[in-house]
C-alpha cells in the first residue's frame, strides 16, 4: 500500500463514518501485522483455491476485483464456477444453430450440442457463468421495453426468444416474484401486473419454441433409430405444458424425465415377470407372445392391479388423453396414445419394434411380420384390455364404422403419420370440448403449426407470439 | 469436555496403555500423542509406513514449520476428532455465514482465534497432511471472507501473507485507486496523530 503515490489533497471523503471507522481498522491491523510479518508464510495455490471453494459466488467476484492476483487464480477455478453455474440455473445447456432461410433457430443434437458440450468441457465455465449473468440482469429491462413498445417489439422478442432456455430461470424468479406480490397486496388477487403477464407470454413462448423446434428436428432425422415413438409423443405434451407446470418444475419440460423413467419402470415389472415365468425353455410359443401375454398384466382392466391401463370410455374427447405424460399419470387415455405407450413398454422389454395399425377409427399394434398371409398376422388392442386380435378381428372392427375393409388398412404407419394422428386428435378434441378457461381459447389454432400440411407462414417471431393461442392471452389490469 | 479428552489422553499415556508418537515443534518441543490419534496425519502415517508394528522404534517426527502454540492446539483438535465427535461433512459452497450452523458447536470455538493463529493452523495442516482440519481452518478462513467487507479483508489477508507490493496494485477502475489512495493518507494522519 505504501508504493501507491498520493497525494493528500485529492482527499475526497471516501464514503461515511462507518468506512472510516472500518479504514481505521484496517490500518490497525495493518501496523500489527508488520510486526508479525517475518513469522507467516505463504499459502500455496491448492490451499488458496480449497478456501474458495467455500465461497458463494458473490464473494469470488468480489475478491476477484480486489487486485491482479486474485483476479488470475479466481479466472481459473473452473470446477468451482461450474458448481456456482448448476446451482444457479437449471435449464439453459443446449445450443441453438442459425438457420437463415426460415428466420427461426433449429436445435441440432447431434452437432452443435455436442460441439457446446466440449467447448464447456474445456474449461470455459467463468466466462459462462458471467455471460448468463450479464444475460439475466437483461432480461427484466427487456420485458419491460415489450410491455412499453408493444407495436415495434419484434426486436426485443427476438432477443428473448434467441436465448430460449437460458432465460428461463430468470424469468421463473420474476413471474414468481410478481405472483408473490400480486397476492399480498389488498384487492389484487386474480389480476395480474403487466409484468407478470408479459413474463408469462414469454415463457410459454419460449417453452412452445423450443417444442416446436424438437418437432421439427424430429422430423428430419433421418436415421431411424436415434427417434422413437414416443419422443413425438413427448415433444406434443412439451407444446402443451402449462406456465404453472413449468413454474412447478426445476427445468423446462421436465416431465419428460418422468415419461422415460416410468417406461423404463413398466418395462422393468414385464421383466421381472417373464423371468419368474421362465419362459425362455418352452420352445412352443414365440418369445414376443410371451411378452405380449404379459403385457396383458399391465393393459387388461379386470387384472385388479394399479399399473394397469385403461381405455378411457368416458370422457374420449379430453385432450389428456392425447398426451403421454398424462396418460402414464392417470393410467388411462384413447387408443393411439395407448398404443404408443405399448410399443415403447415392449421395445424396452425385448427390443422389438412392434407396428402402429391404423384402421379407420381405431388404432391396434401389430406384430412384426414379414410372412405372406396376413391371416396368420396377430395384432393387439391396448384400448380394450390388451387383448390379441387376427385378422379378422380387425376387418370387423373397420366394418363396425360402416366402411369397407381393405388389406392396405393394416399396412403399419410411419412414426410421422402417428404423431400427425395425434395432433390432429388433439385439434378435434379442442373443436369438441366446450371450454370454460377463456386463456386457452384457440389454443387449438397454435396446434396447427405441428401439422405437416400446414403452411408456415410465420416470418418472424412477433407473428409467432402473436398467433392465436401460441401464447396466454392477457388478463385485463386493474 | 477438552478437559476430559486431554485427561484421557495423557492418562493413557501414562499407563502406557497405548503407543504414542512424538512430534518435536519448531522451538524443540517434544509432544507425546497416542498413537491413533497422531494417525490422522497422513504425514504419520507416511512416516511409520510399514515400521509400524515395530515397537523398538522410537520415532519423532519433527515439525521445523510448526510452532509449539500451533501444534498445541492441532494435537487438541485431532484429540477432540478422535476421541470426542469428528466433523461433520462441510459442503461446498457454504450455506451460511455462521461455522456454528455447519459444524458441531466446539469446533466453531475452536476456530475462534486470532487470525495470525489461524492461518499458522492452515499451514501447520497443510504440512502434517491433516484433512479434517484443513477443512475446517478453511472452512473458518471462508467465513472470514464472507461476512467482513472484502477490502479490509484483503488488506489484512495480503499483510499476513507476505504478497509483494506489484500485487497490491488494483486491478482495475478508478474507484479501487481512490480508496487505496484515501487508506494511505488516512494511515499518515492516524500515524501523525498517534505521534502527536
Amino acid at each position: 500500500m505504501a508504493d501507491c503515490d498520493c497525494d493528500e489533497s485529492k482527499d475526497n471523503s471516501f464514503g461515511n463514518a462507518d468506512d472510516l471507522a472500518l479504514a481505521r481498522e484496517s490500518m490497525v491491523l495493518v501496523q500489527r501485522s508488520e510486526s508479525s510479518r517475518q513469522s507467516v508464510t505463504i499459502f500455496p495455490r491448492e490451499i488458496q483455491v480449497q478456501i474458495l471453494r467455500h465461497l458463494d459466488w458473490k464473494s469470488l467476484m468480489n475478491l476477484r476485483g480486489t487486485n491482479c492476483y486474485y483476479r488470475g487464480i479466481v479466472g481459473e477455478c473452473q470446477d468451482i464456477w461450474k458448481t456456482h453455474h448448476d446451482g444457479r440455473w437449471n435449464n439453459g445447456k443446449c445450443r441453438d444453430t442459425w438457420l437463415a432461410s426460415r428466420g427461426l433457430k433449429y436445435w441440432s443434437r447431434t452437432k452443435n450440442w455436442m460441439l457446446h458440450a466440449e467447448k464447456i468441457e474445456d474449461g470455459n465455465w467463468f466466462n459462462e457463468f458471467l455471460r448468463r449473468s450479464r444475460l439475466d440482469q437483461s432480461v427484466h429491462l427487456k420485458l419491460l421495453k415489450l410491455i412499453v413498445e408493444h407495436s415495434q417489439s419484434n426486436d426485443v422478442w427476438y432477443d428473448l426468444m434467441v436465448h430460449g432456455k437460458d432465460i428461463v430461470d430468470c424469468l421463473k424468479r420474476i413471474i414468481a416474484k410478481e405472483r408473490e406480490r400480486n397476492t399480498s397486496l389488498p384487492g389484487r388477487i386474480g389480476v395480474c401486473s403487466p409484468l407478470q403477464v408479459t413474463g408469462e407470454k414469454v415463457l410459454m413462448g419460449i417453452s412452445r419454441c423450443i417444442a416446436l423446434q424438437e418437432w421439427k428436428f424430429l422430423h428430419e432425422v433421418k436415421i431411424a433409430e436415434r427417434v422413437q415413438l414416443e419422443d413425438g409423443a413427448m415433444a406434443i405434451a412439451k407444446f402443451y405444458e402449462s406456465v404453472d407446470d413449468i413454474l412447478t418444475h426445476d427445468s423446462i419440460h421436465q416431465f419428460e424425465e418422468y415419461v422415460l423413467y416410468e417406461l423404463e419402470r413398466l418395462a422393468n415389472i414385464i421383466k421381472n415377470r417373464l423371468t419368474a415365468r421362465s419362459y425362455a425353455s418352452v420352445e412352443a410359443k414365440h418369445p414376443t407372445m410371451d411378452v405380449v401375454e404379459e403385457m396383458k398384466f399391465l393393459f387388461d382392466v379386470t387384472s385388479a392391479n394399479d399399473e394397469a391401463f385403461r381405455g378411457n370410455v368416458d370422457d374420449y374427447y379430453d385432450p389428456k388423453n392425447s398426451l403421454i405424460s398424462q396418460c402414464l399419470r392417470r393410467k388411462t387415455g384413447i387408443p393411439i396414445t395407448l398404443a404408443v405407450i405399448y410399443t415403447s413398454i415392449v421395445r424396452r422389454v425385448c427390443d422389438i419394434q412392434m407396428d402402429i395399425i391404423g384402421l379407420p377409427g381405431h388404432i391396434v399394434v401389430g406384430v412384426p411380420f414379414d410372412g405372406i398371409h396376413n391371416s396368420s398376422r396377430v395384432f393387439i388392442d391396448p384400448f380394450n384390455g390388451g387383448r390379441i386380435l387376427s385378422y379378422v378381428d380387425c376387418s370387423e372392427i373397420v366394418t363396425r364404422y360402416n366402411i369397407s375393409f381393405h388389406p392396405d388398412m393394416v399396412t403399419p404407419i410411419s412414426n410421422e403419420k402417428v404423431w400427425q394422428r395425434m395432433v390432429g386428435n388433439l385439434i378435434h378434441s379442442h373443436s369438441m370440448q366446450e371450454t370454460e378457461d377463456d386463456n386457452d381459447d384457440g389454443f387449438f389454432f397454435s396446434l396447427r403449426f405441428l401439422l405437416s400440411d400446414y403452411a408456415l407462414v410465420i416470418t418472424n417471431f412477433h407473428e409467432l407470439v402473436s398467433a392465436p393461442g401460441w401464447c396466454l392471452q392477457p388478463v385485463p389490469f386493474l | 469436555m477438552y478437559d476430559a479428552c486431554e485427561a484421557l489422553r495423557d492418562s493413557l499415556l501414562a499407563l502406557g496403555a497405548v503407543r504414542s508418537q512424538s512430534y518435536v515443534s519448531k522451538e524443540g518441543d517434544t509432544f507425546e500423542v497416542p498413537i491413533e490419534i497422531a494417525k490422522l496425519s497422513n504425514l504419520v502415517v507416511t512416516t511409520l509406513g510399514e515400521d509400524e508394528e515395530d515397537d523398538d522404534m522410537d520415532l519423532e517426527i519433527p515439525l521445523p514449520n510448526v510452532k509449539a502454540t500451533v501444534l498445541a492446539k492441532v494435537i487438541e483438535f485431532c484429540t477432540h476428532y478422535k476421541l470426542v465427535e469428528p466433523t461433520t461433512p462441510i459442503t461446498t459452497p457454504l450455506k451460511s455465514n455462521r461455522i456454528g450452523e455447519i459444524v458441531q458447536e466446539w469446533y466453531p470455538s475452536f476456530v475462534n482465534v486470532d487470525q495470525t493463529l489461524l492461518f499458522e493452523l492452515v499451514t501447520a495442516a497443510n504440512f502434517m497432511d491433516i484433512t479434517a482440519l484443513l477443512d475446517l481452518t478453511c472452512l473458518a478462513v471462508s467465513v472470514l471472507i464472507k461476512v467482513r467487507r472484502i477490502h479490509i479483508f484483503v488488506v489484512n489477508y495480503f499483510c499476513l501473507l507476505h504478497i509483494p507490493p506489484i500485487h497490491y496494485v488494483p486491478s482495475r477502475g478508478n474507484r479501487r485507486k481512490r480508496f487505496v489512495e484515501y487508506l494511505t493518507s488516512r494511515r499518515i494522519r492516524y500515524l501523525e496523530d498517534k505521534a502527536c
